[in-house]
């Protein structure tokens, strides 16, 4: 009798621990994947707030978008002129769901920062087929989407976290960032 | 109720032994570590919302001082638009706002150029901004930095480019000097609940101009009416203005031309409804007319002839009757006040005084300058070219768009050379013989001309703009190395020029035929007799000018926020009590400001000295204000105040750029 009460106090217990552990990994991985989602996202537009609208390459304006961005920050006055950096690009590389950071893309001394390896191949409520599927005002976005208009710069940002029994967590994340050197400098950079 | 056991006998019971302590430790037990889990799940719990919230929590700290130092550059950034130096705070006291903390320090480079820092701290989060801007100066007119010489004549006024052209200043000043109703010198009676009100307006005005006599005359006698009806509507005709025995379109400027047609029908129609009724007086007899003007118009005689009896009078038509600007750091001297007009203020220096002018002959002020004008030295672009070019042919020669420079530029008799913007030349020696013309082509582009040796334009050459602006056209001039001699600038070709001569280490001569729309900046300014200045003051109003930015960067923490972190939460909690709110931490002591304004009585005032003794309530409505903030630029002081993190960084970046373009 007693031997059976405890077994089942035992299994009672385990069950509840497992329940629990689930849920909270479950609630872990949630919380781990947003923040991480908006750290990427914030990093970006860190990034690129220091640019020159003219500078970005491409400059796609909604709904087309793009998933890679090149441009280049202000470093300030010297001898009268201003200084715009070498270019730099923040990326999304498919085959391995990661977004990077690069100085110098496609130069000999290009150096890459990988700032997540997450990326959902679409960006959430995405499937490739040619309209707008989420409403979002974009068509067949990749997980990570930069569209401009002007000197503002929107990115969409979805990171996907695949669980053992095969189901998804995702995160999806926007913002606009505007590009804050609206200098007349740009046209004579050097 | 007990069950009876057979193994013992009627009348005794046996009771089983009980043993209760066994069953109370199994169940404390199985409490304890059910309690032992729920608690571990508990704790875990707390530990996860605990470490998401500090997470989040860090993240949105540093958001908000990332905001903050925005906030904090936006405020600097106004003030330096007003004239301070945009420093606000100090890392020992920063200004407080809402549960953050910011200060702002600023330093001016020799450029003029000022470099602002922004560091903020908001509970665990802390950014650093940097801004760099170019404050704009307003202009200041025809100014020369040691001393202002006039040798006689001429006529000194003002206008908004950006508002409206010169001459349409000129119609917008002649109509508010129409007499109003009642008021004397009015040739016709105002009625305003008249159908015919507009053209008794317009009477008023032309009767000024023709006579009342003379424009009753044209009206009564030289318009006829369904002359051409047409039924084109791009063609109607229905009246038709004779030329005999009144010419009014000799008599009239172009502009008062044009209004004279628009009006002079419903003038007409107004005379034949009896609506156009004389004041008491007026003589409606027609004058003899000079075939060269009408007697009392202004258009008539000298434009500069209200002054012959050394009053100002009325403006004369050519004249906007406003806005002029003559002004130097030391004296202003007439050498010969006859037919001189300033429809403005002259600006003496700090210790200066003008000099042989009589007060009637300038609308304006003649009050000293409550501090000296800055006047930062030319920045020659560093365009190479050792080429010559001697002009002399009767197909002109285009210097295209696009930068260019040359040892020397002469443009020979009968010759024209066309600079076709947006051209930026630099020429040692630039000279215009007689007899030839130098364009300066801005439709597609604004030209800017350097002259870093000679400019000498001979009285009989002409100098050409498309402008219509002052900006768009500048010519600089300033030496090319520091033992180079100074520039000199000879103005002296027919022109009517649009643009700016900024020339602050040269002496420049304008000359009688040089009529300039714009403003000259010069190290001695000497002005021909009948010389006309059109001081363009570009919307600046005596107002202070929107600095351009420049750039804008995200920045390393100073080394001090680094290593203090603790003191970002300390003074965060003190933020409410003890620190000043961002828009009362700017120092007003530094700020010295020289105002002409209404009070609140609508008397007419002025003020020199600190900002922080002027009462503002005071002060209704300002005319024209000038500001000057102090940068102490001591290097010891401005490496403290910038922070070796700052300073390193900037020299870091010089030295990058040293490497990459060598």
């Amino acid at each position: 009798m007693t031997v059976a009460l405890l077994a089942i106090f035992a299994v009672k217990v385990t069950s509840v621990i497992d329940v629990t552990t689930k849920t909270t990994e479950d609630d872990i991985q949630q919380t781990a994947i947003d923040a991480q989602a908006r750290q990427v996202l914030r990093q970006i537009g860190f990034a690129v707030m220091g640019s020159h609208p003219s500078s970005l390459d491409p400059n796609m304006l909604a709904p087309l978008n793009q998933a890679c961005l090149k441009y280049q920050v202000n470093l300030g006055i010297s001898d009268g002129e201003v200084i715009w950096a070498d270019p730099e690009e923040v990326a999304l590389e498919e085959g391995r769901r990661q977004i990077y950071w690069s100085d110098n893309p496609d130069a000999a001394d290009e150096r890459r920062i990988v700032w997540t390896n997450l990326v959902a191949p679409y960006l959430e409520g995405e499937i490739p087929n040619g309209i707008d599927d989420n409403g979002n005002g974009l068509i067949d976005e990749k997980g990570l989407a930069f569209s401009i208009s002007g000197s503002a710069i929107s990115m969409k940002l979805t990171l996907e976290r695949i669980k053992d029994d095969g189901t998804a967590i995702t995160s999806t994340v926007e913002t606009v960032v505007a590009c804050r050197n609206m200098t007349q400098g740009w046209g004579t950079a050097k | 109720m007990p069950q009876h056991d057979p193994r013992v006998g009627d009348g005794q019971v046996r009771v089983h032994a009980h043993r209760p302590g066994r069953e109370s430790g199994f169940a404390l037990v199985m409490s304890l570590i059910l309690t032992t889990v729920v608690a571990g799940l508990c704790i875990g719990f707390v530990r996860m919302a605990e470490f998401t919230a500090s997470s989040q929590s860090g993240a949105v700290d540093q958001m908000r001082a990332f905001y903050l130092a925005e906030a904090g550059l936006a405020e600097s950034f106004n003030a330096v638009r007003m004239g301070r130096n945009g420093a606000i705070g100090s890392e020992a006291l920063p200004a407080s706002f809402g549960d953050g903390l910011v200060w702002v320090e600023s330093r001016q480079a020799d450029d003029s150029r000022v470099w602002i820092r922004s560091t903020a701290t908001v509970g665990g989060g802390s950014a650093t901004l940097g801004l760099i801007i170019d404050p704009e100066e307003p202009p200041l007119g025809f100014f020369a930095d040691e001393e202002l010489v006039i040798e006689s004549s001429l006529v000194v006024d003002g206008f908004d480019s950006t508002e409206r052209s010169y001459e349409a200043e000129i119609a917008a000043a002649q109509a508010l000097n129409q007499p109003e109703p009642g008021e004397e010198g009015a040739a016709f009676e105002l009625d305003p609940n008249s159908e015919h009100y507009a053209a008794q307006v317009s009477a008023n005005r032309f009767s000024n101009l023709l006579g009342a006599a003379n424009l009753i005359g044209v009206l009564d006698g030289q318009i006829t009416e369904d002359i051409y009806p047409i039924g084109d509507p791009l063609g109607v005709m229905t009246w038709l203005l004779w030329a005999d025995p009144i010419n009014v379109e000799q008599l009239l400027s172009p502009l008062d031309y044009v209004d004279f047609l628009n009006s002079c029908y419903s003038m007409m129609l107004a005379w034949d409804a009896g609506a156009l009724v004389p004041v008491d007086g007026v003589e409606l007899t027609p004058n003899p007319v000079d075939p060269g003007g009408v007697e009392g118009s202004p258009s008539s005689g000298d434009p500069s002839e209200p002054n012959a009896s050394g009053g100002l009078g009325q403006p004369a038509e050519e004249s906007t009757g406003r806005g002029g600007m003559l002004g130097s750091n030391g004296n202003v001297e007439f050498l010969n006040s006859i037919g001189a007009a300033i429809f403005g203020s002259i600006m003496p220096g700090v210790e200066g005084q003008v000099f042989g002018v009589d007060p009637s002959q300038v609308s304006g002020s003649t009050m000293s300058r409550a501090l000296e004008a800055y006047l930062p030295p030319v920045v020659l672009p560093s365009i190479e070219g050792s080429g010559q070019l001697e002009h002399a042919g009767l197909i002109p020669h285009v210097i295209g768009e696009g930068e260019t420079g040359m040892s020397s530029l002469r443009v020979t008799n009968g010759s024209e050379v066309i600079v076709r913007g947006p051209a930026t030349l630099i020429v040692h020696e630039l000279v215009l013989d007689g007899g030839s013309t130098l364009s300066l082509d801005t439709r597609d582009g604004n030209v800017e001309l350097y002259v870093t040796g000679t400019l000498d334009m001979d009285p009989a050459s002409y100098l050409e703009t498309t402008a219509t602006t002052s900006t768009e056209v500048s010519i600089s001039a300033a030496a090319k190395g520091e033992s180079d001699p100074s520039p000199s600038l000879r103005l002296d070709a027919q022109a009517a020029f649009h643009g700016t001569v900024y020339a602050p280490d040269a002496t420049v001569y304008i000359g009688s035929n040089f009529e300039i729309f714009g403003s000259v900046t010069a190290r001695r300014l000497e002005i021909a007799d009948g010389a006309r200045l059109h001081f363009d003051d570009e919307s600046f109003n005596g107002q202070l000018g929107v600095p351009t930015l420049e750039s804008w960067q995200i920045i390393e923490l100073p080394e001090s926020v680094k290593r203090t972190k603790p003191f970002v939460a300390a003074s965060s909690v003190a933020a409410s009590n003890t620190n000043p709110p961002l828009a009362m931490a700017h120092d007003l002591e530094d700020v010295e400001i020289s105002l002409r304004y209404t009070d609140q009585a609508g008397e007419a005032q002025t003020y020199a000295g600190p900002e922080s003794a002027l009462d503002w309530n005071d002060v209704g409505e300002i005319e024209a204000q000038e500001r000057r903030a102090t940068f102490d630029e001591s290097d010891a002081e401005s490496e403290s105040r910038w922070g070796s993190g700052l300073s390193s960084f900037f020299e870091g970046l010089a030295d990058w750029y040293s490497a990459r373009n060598g």
